[in-house]
């Protein structure tokens, strides 16, 4: 796609009082920097607990782990949806642009759609399954996915800085 | 000259400002290692206060051990990236505000962590843990995000 095509709608994101606003203080952006590395914590702490059950670790977890651990990990995930959506719309035409913000989105969608998966496939499945159950190895796949998928996605975003 | 200033001379110092194996590396391990020890910790101190009662107490030792490694991954690339910079750090206040802060964050999280391994067998596994425990899982919380956030402002104040 031909980066001027899109030049008018990153104006207009520049031009919104979001975009004004996150820009407008000095301590806004580091402030949101800070939430977001916050939210960061909360969803890998939330999602290494509920991978590793989902991959088949047993010991001392309990199977209601895989979805009751999950509101920890929304609330991560909220926090960096709301954050990361500001920072977008207050340096758009940086974004962009941005080699490691577009692996970033990209890791992101794959990310959402194996959760996804796990909704339509695997998670209806569960309420059959007991303590002792041996996980599937399409779960086993998808928890494993899903430790990479956000493993790449921290790193990518730790590496905007590095891309201009 | 000073040792910091010493330091900041050396070819590492060289190196970690210009590698890509420097600052950008250096950087994206401080991340992950933040990841993975705030977010162990984080849910150590939330299981203290009484929520996930299906994590047991036996999983979270375990998974102390991996906040641990997680926390030495950021010593071993904090080291590397305070190197470059030691003369400027050891002025900042937001540094000094992360480093007095780790300190008490880690004795506070050796303590949990101890407790945890020497007195949960006898904690009720489905209500928080006693209140001396309970109250420290809390400080946890706050020290930690106390660090995040001195740390992050570390790129903004005292250049």
């Amino acid at each position: 796609m031909d980066y001027r095509s899109i030049v008018p709608v990153l104006d207009w994101m520049r031009s919104t009082a979001i975009s004004q606003w996150v820009t407008g203080g000095p301590w806004i952006w580091p402030i949101l920097e800070t939430l977001h590395f916050t939210g960061l914590g909360v969803l890998i702490g939330g999602l290494i607990v509920m991978d590793l059950r989902l991959i088949g670790y047993k010991h001392g977890l309990s199977l209601r782990t895989v979805h009751e651990i999950m509101p920890l990990v929304f609330i991560g995930f909220g926090i960096n949806a709301c954050t990361g959506f500001l920072f977008v719309m207050g340096d758009p035409h940086r974004y962009a642009v941005n080699y490691a913000f577009q692996v970033k989105v990209v890791l992101l969608l794959l990310a959402g759609l194996n959760a996804l998966w796990f909704r339509l496939k695997v998670s209806p499945q569960m309420k059959d399954w007991t303590e002792i159950t041996e996980s599937p190895v399409l779960a086993k796949l998808m928890g494993t996915a899903s430790l990479l998928l956000w493993l790449g996605v921290g790193i990518h975003g730790r590496l905007i800085t590095f891309f201009g | 000259m000073s040792t910091l200033a010493w330091l900041e001379q050396t070819e590492f110092s060289d190196w970690v400002l210009t590698a890509f194996s420097g600052f950008p590396l250096m950087l994206t391990l401080h991340a992950l290692g933040l990841a993975v020890s705030m977010g162990l910790i984080l849910v150590m101190d939330l299981r203290l206060l009484g929520f996930f009662n299906f994590v047991s107490y036996k999983f979270l030792q375990r998974a102390l051990l991996l906040a641990w490694t997680g926390l030495g991954i950021n010593f071993l690339s904090g080291t590397v990236l305070f190197v470059p910079r030691g003369v400027e750090y050891a002025g900042d206040p937001a540094f000094l505000t992360k480093m007095v802060l780790i300190v008490l964050g880690l004795g506070n999280t050796g303590w949990l962590h101890g407790q945890i391994v020497s007195e949960s067998g006898t904690w009720s596994s489905e209500v928080a843990a006693p209140v001396p425990v309970r109250y420290w899982a809390a400080v946890s919380m706050l020290l930690w995000f106390g660090v995040i956030t001195s740390g992050r402002l570390i790129a903004y104040v005292g250049r």
